[in-house]
């Protein structure tokens, strides 16, 4: 790009909602836009025709210029990231932060040899969005995680119970049937007439232990259902609490 | 054509690559918060219809590139590629952040572009350098993409050669391969070939 | 496979004997027979029934009890006291206690190591009355591997289809083979 001060070109760049500055190897201001003047607060005739290293610090930084040198051979442009610089231009916003600044330096060139032209971006709303966002994406990746180990652990708690209600149920069946059986046999043997008294009195008292520990079975499966006993593995008792 | 090039001018020619990246690497360090070490580049000049074969650890993974085009006294396209993942990597230590995931949001293409205009800039310079004259420059832009299609649309008349630069970034304990490319056409080529013979003809 | 051979009780091999619940007691006396057809003495470990009842009901059948101890695990907790009969017997207080069983099937075992006697526990199924599977389960493998050493054949009665899956392929694990009572006796 080719300009000279007061150029229509340079004019155009005034009302640019990007802030434009324009120096000379020397450092000498030579456009200052509106944009810069809103931002910085320092207008354009405070500026013009002045260093603009006194003006602000970051620019007065020998790194800075070691960089920005090359631009008044007319090499490529350089850029200054938001991420590692924060900002070029102290730019306050009304609650005294800085504005964060993208900025392109570009070699413009003149009949007394290149110019660097600023071309300063604000990404301040732009980086609290990104950071909204990562922080959203890191909440919702963290509930992500705990919704699916809470899956699991109901999954393994259901399979505990299941298991456990399969064991119980075997448990009762066969002496449930045992005990029918049994009794079956006794009645057997007394319709035919063969009843031994002291026989029967034997298995029944053995069927009514039996009985009485099929109760007690039954009682402490309704019990781990209900309120969850010692017995039953931690992970269905805390699904029984949840 | 390539057989025809002296050693020793593809010699120079690395010298003055050499130059450039430890330029770049100098400007990184004063600039970050971590400590950057290239390594010493590894330069190979090769034809266009090779590159997609030559950059063995980018073929066919999703890349992001940091490119420049110029034209004027030599006119061509200069690019700095990672793998995505890597790029991610490196950009997440030089900020200094905690890695979070393999890819680049808008803020962190900006950075890459950053370190891939310090890197091209140094290279660009060290040969802007010898040639003393006029080039322009296009600002720098990011793409995403693979190696192949960085380049496709690059329209320069004649052959075109690439000069390919490897060289690892170190950064805390992450190393990420990195490859800068220069896409020239054959007579821009000859031109730097040309400028080369008469720094080494002005100091024999 | 529901035929014992001699072949097999001298190899010392354990076995798991399936039944249903209503021939329970039937193939108790059919699996005893088999035995003693072969010349074996019997340590019955008895959860099913009284160990007096189960006399009774071999001498009805036939079989000598001179060839038979019993380890009686019911009798006392159903009774609350000793039974008249308790000859030939060892009672254990309550089925529950497997510590009681485990010392007395040991003693028993040591005492007739070397001679032809085998075990036969009836049943596992009735014991899960008392115990849960995982308790089951350990103490099969504590008696087949006590018996593997002795050398000493054993049978473990259970009701098919009365154990939770998990037991079952356990009990299968720990012996060398299964036995369908279920089916009728080759002849």
């Amino acid at each position: 790009m080719t300009g000279i001060p007061g150029n229509t070109i340079w004019k155009n760049l005034e009302y640019l909602p990007l802030g434009i500055c324009i120096i000379d190897r020397d450092y000498t201001v030579h456009f200052w836009n509106s944009c810069m003047e809103q931002w910085t607060r320092k207008g354009k005739g405070e500026l013009t025709g002045t260093d603009l290293r006194d003006h602000f610090t970051r620019i007065k930084r020998t790194a800075f210029q070691d960089r920005l040198g090359s631009i008044f051979t007319g090499s490529p442009p350089i850029i200054f990231s938001s991420q590692i610089h924060a900002y070029i231009f102290d730019a306050p916003l009304p609650d005294g932060m800085m504005r964060k600044q993208q900025t392109t330096v570009l070699p413009l060139e003149h009949p007394s040899g290149y110019y660097a032209m600023f071309v300063c971006e604000d990404v301040t709303s732009l980086t609290e969005e990104i950071q909204a966002y990562r922080e959203m994406k890191n909440t919702a990746l963290i509930e992500l995680e705990k919704r699916e180990r809470a899956e699991y652990n109901l999954r393994v708690a259901n399979e505990d119970l299941l298991a456990y209600i399969s064991e119980a149920t075997v448990r009762l069946k066969t002496p449930v049937s045992l005990i029918e059986e049994n009794l079956r046999e006794i009645l057997r043997e007394v319709e035919l007439g063969n009843g031994d008294m002291e026989e029967m009195i034997i298995i029944m008292k053995l069927q009514i232990q039996v009985a009485a520990t099929v109760v007690e079975n039954l009682r402490e499966l309704n019990d781990a259902i209900i309120a969850g006993k010692r017995e039953i593995p931690v992970a269905y008792r805390n699904m029984i609490q949840e | 054509m390539m057989e025809k090039i002296p050693e020793s001018s593809m010699d120079t020619l690395r010298e003055l690559i050499n130059i450039g990246i430890g330029r770049a690497a100098g400007i990184l360090n004063e600039l970050t918060r971590a400590r950057v070490i290239l390594e010493v580049p590894v330069v190979e000049l090769i034809h266009m219809e090779e590159l997609s074969c030559h950059a063995a650890s980018l073929n066919g993974t999703p890349s992001s590139a940091v490119r420049i085009d110029y034209n004027g006294y030599i006119t061509g396209s200069t690019a700095l590629v990672f793998n995505t993942a890597g790029a991610a990597a490196l950009v997440y230590a030089i900020t200094g952040e905690e890695f979070e995931k393999p890819e680049l949001d808008v803020m962190m293409e900006e950075t890459l572009k950053e370190v891939g205009n310090i890197c091209i800039n140094g290279v660009m310079g060290s040969i802007g350098n010898i040639l003393h004259e006029r080039i322009t420059y296009t600002p720098p832009r990011y793409d995403k993409g693979t190696v192949s299609s960085f380049f496709k649309k690059t329209i320069i008349d004649g052959q075109m050669l690439v000069i390919i630069i490897n060289t690892r970034f170190m950064v805390s304990e992450i190393d990420v391969d990195g490859y800068i490319m220069m896409l020239l056409g054959f007579s821009s080529f000859e031109k730097i070939l040309s400028k080369i013979a008469e720094l080494e003809g002005d100091a024999s | 496979m529901n035929r014992i051979t001699a072949e097999k009780l001298d190899e010392g091999d354990s076995f798991l004997v399936l039944s249903s619940a209503s021939t329970l007691k039937e193939n108790n006396i059919r699996l005893v027979r088999e035995v003693q057809n072969l010349q074996y003495h019997i340590i019955m470990i008895t959860f099913n029934q009284p160990s007096p009842i189960l006399k009774r009901t071999y001498l009805k059948n036939n079989i000598d009890l001179e060839t038979i101890i019993f380890i009686d695990a019911v009798s006392k907790y159903a009774l609350g006291t000793l039974p008249e009969d308790i000859d030939r017997a060892v009672f254990i207080n309550n089925p529950r206690n497997l510590t009681n069983l485990s010392v007395a099937i040991s003693e028993m075992v040591k005492e007739f190591a070397g001679t032809k006697t085998c075990v036969i526990l009836d049943s596992i199924s009735t014991m899960l009355i008392y115990l849960s599977s995982g308790d089951i389960s350990k103490f099969s493998h504590f008696m087949t591997s006590k018996l593997a050493i002795l050398g000493m054949p054993g049978f473990f009665v259970a009701v098919e289809n009365g154990l939770n899956p998990m037991l079952m392929t356990h009990l299968s694990t720990f012996t060398d083979e299964v036995i369908d009572f279920t089916l009728p006796a080759e002849d």
